[in-house]
């Protein structure tokens, strides 16, 4: 589902291009994520969380190595794959990134819209999803009213409206309660369970142990698979 | 109603992008130049064509005296001759009186009084069966008259000539402030594009191609367009219907002889404003996406 092969990312910053792997804030990563697996991904701030995920998702190209997904190698400049993978890739952003001029219904809608359907087709499912995060009463809110919480969950609402088959989430519980944090984590397990591959990138140490599931950890630029007893490098 | 309202008209970008007063202002202004522009070359074209068609009718012919008559009783005799001729109207001698008539506001009465006129005769042709300038120098040679035919050939080639410039200039000045209309909405599709950044680069990561994002500024733009053109285009034909009740009394209805049906050509005025909108909003969406 997504193979990533001796990647490193660099940034451009203060005295250096970026190219300088010694100045890389990734690197080495050499890790596959079966279809239909389901992972966290931690590491403290400034780790490389957003970058990773951003790498997936092509947001970012890889400054070496090679990435595989959906078992098509990805090719940054060919812009009509990228949106047809993208198509296939559920992403919650940390900053949310919801439009501020659409109402929530139709934040929620955007994927489907821009694929070309049918607004009335898809009516009921939105407004089914939005019940299941809690928004059925602000459908025509105007993002810039919403709580933090209640973005974030309509967030999540875009980032899973289109039964996507990779789900990449970035914080996806950084700002709600606990309680609907691990009503968010039952809707990732359930997309899980009907198929759906699965990152978060997370702090939240409680909902890791809550939820059971196999974590990655970022730690000085490389990734980690954390076992029990010991950090083994490399994840399978 | 449950689905939001931008879906549901299909509209993604925020209103207030296209609401650009100045935007719609300058298409509007482009359109009304480029709509009067084609009325005044109809016009002009049709003032062109009616004048050369009343020089093609018209003959002057320049009667000498010779030793045996003078030049007024030649002309008469001339004149006789001509209207003979099939293909004539008619033919009539210019009289001494009108000659100087004509020329008086040129030369002053003073010299007139010791110039020596020419003898014209004034011939009208049927404008189906025009009578040929030979056939005219012929008949006069045959009762031995000593003339020169004028069949004003040499005015019909300017005026022709003048009507090929003004359509070409009228072309020009179309296909100029079309390509300004396209240039306008290309820097309003880039600056739209710029101030929405955010908004194209979640749509890409929420899955859209260039091309429908291209299709959003194409539809916007467009739509803008086609009122801009039409308040152009009926802002033209006013001026015309204006011109045509008003200025039957100066000369301007003589240079621009406006038709109603002339109003037709202001028809498809907004859906090429659209057109030439839509095309540049693609062209300059897709090109700025690919760079990205
Ligand atoms: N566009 C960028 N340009 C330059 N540096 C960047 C850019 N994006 C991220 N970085 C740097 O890369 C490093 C990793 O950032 P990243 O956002 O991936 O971390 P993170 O693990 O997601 O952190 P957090 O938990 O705070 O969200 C940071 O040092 C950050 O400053
Ligand atoms: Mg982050």
């Amino acid at each position: 589902m997504v193979v990533f092969r001796d990647v490193g990312v660099g940034y451009e910053g203060a005295g250096h291009t970026g190219h300088d792997p010694e100045h890389y804030i990734l690197k080495d990563l050499n890790f596959t994520l079966s279809s239909g697996s389901f992972h966290f991904l931690t590491g403290p701030s400034g780790a490389g969380k957003t970058s990773l995920l951003r790498l997936i998702y092509q947001a970012q190209k890889p400054s070496v190595g090679e990435i595989s997904l959906f078992g098509e190698r990805l090719n940054p400049s060919d812009r009509k794959q990228t949106a047809e993978m993208r198509r296939r890739i559920g992403i919650v952003f940390q900053d949310f990134r919801l439009l501020e001029h659409l109402d929530v219904f139709d934040n929620a809608a955007l994927p489907l819209f821009v694929r070309g359907e049918d607004p009335r087709r898809f009516e009921a499912d939105v407004i089914e999803l939005l019940t299941w995060v809690g928004l059925k009463t602000r459908l025509h809110a105007m993002p810039d009213v919403l709580s933090g919480g209640e973005k974030q969950r309509l967030a999540i609402a875009r980032a899973v409206i289109n039964r996507p088959t990779l789900i990449l989430a970035d914080e996806p519980t950084g700002n709600i309660d606990h309680a609907m944090g691990l009503r968010i984590m039952r809707l990732f397990i359930e997309l899980n369970r009907l198929g759906a591959t699965v990152l978060i990138a997370t702090h939240d140490e409680a909902l890791i142990r809550a939820s059971g599931m196999p974590v990655l950890e970022l730690r000085d630029g490389r990734l980690f698979r954390r076992d029990l007893t010991q950090t083994v490098r490399g994840a399978t | 109603m449950t689905a939001g309202k931008r879906l549901r008209r299909r509209d993604l970008l925020p209103d207030q992008d296209t609401r650009e007063v100045s935007l719609h202002y300058v298409i509007a202004v482009l359109f009304f130049l480029a709509a009067l522009s084609a009325l005044i070359a109809l016009a002009s074209n049709r003032a062109a064509s009616g004048w050369s068609r009343e020089i093609r009718a018209e003959v002057t012919v320049q009667v000498r005296p010779t030793g045996l008559e003078s030049g007024s009783v030649a002309a008469a005799r001339a004149a006789e001759v001509l209207a003979g001729v099939p293909g004539v109207k008619e033919a009539a001698a210019i009289e001494p009186a009108r000659a100087k008539a004509l020329i008086k506001p040129w030369l002053g009465d003073a010299v007139l009084e010791d110039l020596p006129l020419p003898n014209l005769v004034e011939v009208r042709l049927d404008e189906a069966k025009p009578a040929k300038a030979a056939a005219l120098s012929e008949a006069l040679s045959e009762k031995e008259i000593d003339a020169t035919i004028d069949d004003h050939s040499t005015w019909l080639q300017d005026i022709e000539t003048s009507a090929l410039i003004i359509r070409l200039i009228s072309l020009g000045i179309f296909l100029l402030i079309a390509s300004a209309a396209a240039a306008v909405v290309g820097f309003a599709t880039r600056a739209g594009l710029m101030a929405r950044a955010n908004m194209v680069e979640v749509l890409s990561l929420c899955g859209a191609t260039d091309s429908f994002i291209a299709g959003r500024f194409q539809f916007r733009f467009a739509r803008m367009a086609a009122i801009s053109g039409l308040l152009g285009g009926v802002a033209a034909g006013l001026v015309m219907v204006v011109i045509k009740f008003t200025g039957s009394s100066q000369s301007l209805l003589l240079a621009l002889p406006f038709s109603w049906l002339d109003l037709v050509v202001l028809l498809p005025c907004p859906l090429l404003a659209a057109l030439i909108a839509a095309g540049t909003a693609r062209i300059v969406t897709l090109k700025m996406l690919g760079k990205s």
